[in-house]
């Protein structure tokens, strides 16, 4: 049976590595998928996802006092996705994945929630990381948190550090947004 | 309900927060509202749309491996690199403060020697010459080296060789009290 986080966590806080390594085990897709979905290319994930642990090794002593760790890692994740946008003035440079060597490729089949879905197609994910990245970093992290990983407004209002009002206009404007920029997707999906 | 009501909870509704009586009063107006079920549908075909999302390109499957030894490499292994070299400035600069304390001791020692051979030397008062026009107060040893063989006044001479042996010397005081001193100005 595997370790629960919060055992695995009061282990990290006393000292032991081999808890940091499996906690990073347990987060580090969340971590990077969530970061390749604000920031949109392999090179801006991968760093999130690196710094992120480093910044949580070293912020083990305050670790001892946070209630949720999923919520901190990914406070801590955001924080520095939102640093990097903020750094390349909120554009996500997404990848072409015609560029991309063909190992690094998704095969998307094998990634399929529900298959025989039109939705799973790459180009459809393409189109969805686009309009994704016309967003500011605070709405576009809000509506990946919220519509994609599925966390609630409460927990995101904790994650990113602001009011839950402040959540919901967030999503609201993202969707809006959304909505318009994949207006033609929406309307095939719909038919 | 109106519209503009029915836009304004359009989020909450899609999220399913609505309570049992908001909901009933939603439906009611949808029910015969074309407009707002097209926006319904609408935002509930985004929300399908994003909850299937994935990111369209994921990294090879030793990329995890790999990505978790980096950052191992900069956080637990450089830590243990840096416990070691720390440990091991410990261990060489651990004496240090002993042998900072030994010296100072050995020092004070070395001074309290020196303060008492030189006053060991210097066991007579100082001395004023009487057989001069000026007041002039030389130590004990250089009162006799001074003295004229008549006994007459000093000579011009001598008596700058004493004001330069006084400045250097500090008259009466502790460097006066060595007394070669006299002999290398040629004092006598």
């Amino acid at each position: 049976m595997s370790e629960s986080i919060p055992a695995l966590l009061e282990r990290f806080v006393q000292g032991d590595d081999l808890a940091f390594g499996e906690l990073m085990a347990r987060f580090q897709k969340k971590v990077y998928f969530l970061a390749y979905q604000t920031l949109g290319n392999h090179l801006d994930a991968d760093e999130v996802m690196q710094e992120t642990f480093v910044r949580i090794y070293r912020k083990r002593k305050e670790l001892e006092h946070v209630a949720n760790f999923t919520s901190f890692v990914i406070r801590v994740a955001s924080n520095y996705a939102i640093d990097l946008l903020r750094k390349r003035k909120g554009q996500a440079s997404t990848e072409d994945l015609s560029e991309l060597p063909s190992a690094v490729q998704i095969d998307l089949s094998r990634r399929v929630r529900t298959p025989g879905e039109i939705w799973t197609d790459k180009h459809v994910m393409m189109e969805i990381q686009k309009a994704l990245d016309t967003l500011p970093p605070r709405q576009k992290l809000t509506a990946v948190l919220h519509d994609v990983e599925g966390y609630s407004k409460a927990e995101i209002a904790v994650m990113l550090d602001c009011p839950e009002a402040t959540v919901r206009s967030n999503l609201h404007i993202a969707r809006t947004k959304l909505k318009k920029i994949l207006a033609k997707r929406l309307a095939r999906k719909e038919q | 309900m109106t519209c503009l009501e029915f836009r304004s909870i359009l989020d909450r509704y899609v999220d399913r927060e609505l309570s049992t009586d908001e909901m009933r009063r939603a439906d009611e107006h949808l029910t015969g509202c074309a407009t707002c079920r097209e926006e319904l549908a609408s935002q509930q075909s985004l929300k399908q749309l994003m909850s299937g999302y994935v990111p369209p390109v994921q990294p090879p499957d030793d990329y995890w491996d790999q990505a978790r030894d980096r950052v191992l490499a900069k956080t637990v292994l450089t830590a243990d690199r840096e416990q070691k070299q720390t440990d091991t400035l410990v261990d060489s600069h651990s004496y240090m403060p002993v042998m900072r304390s030994v010296l100072s001791v050995a020092a004070s020692i070395a001074l309290l020697a020196i303060a008492l051979v030189l006053g060991s030397r210097h066991d007579r008062p100082a001395v004023v010459l009487s057989n001069q026009p000026h007041q002039v107060i030389v130590t004990a040893e250089m009162a006799e080296l001074l003295k004229s063989p008549d006994g007459g006044p000093l000579t011009l001479g001598d008596q700058r060789r004493i004001g330069q042996a006084s400045i250097l010397m500090g008259g009466p005081g502790m460097v006066g009290r060595f007394n070669f001193l006299p002999g290398l100005l040629r004092i006598y």
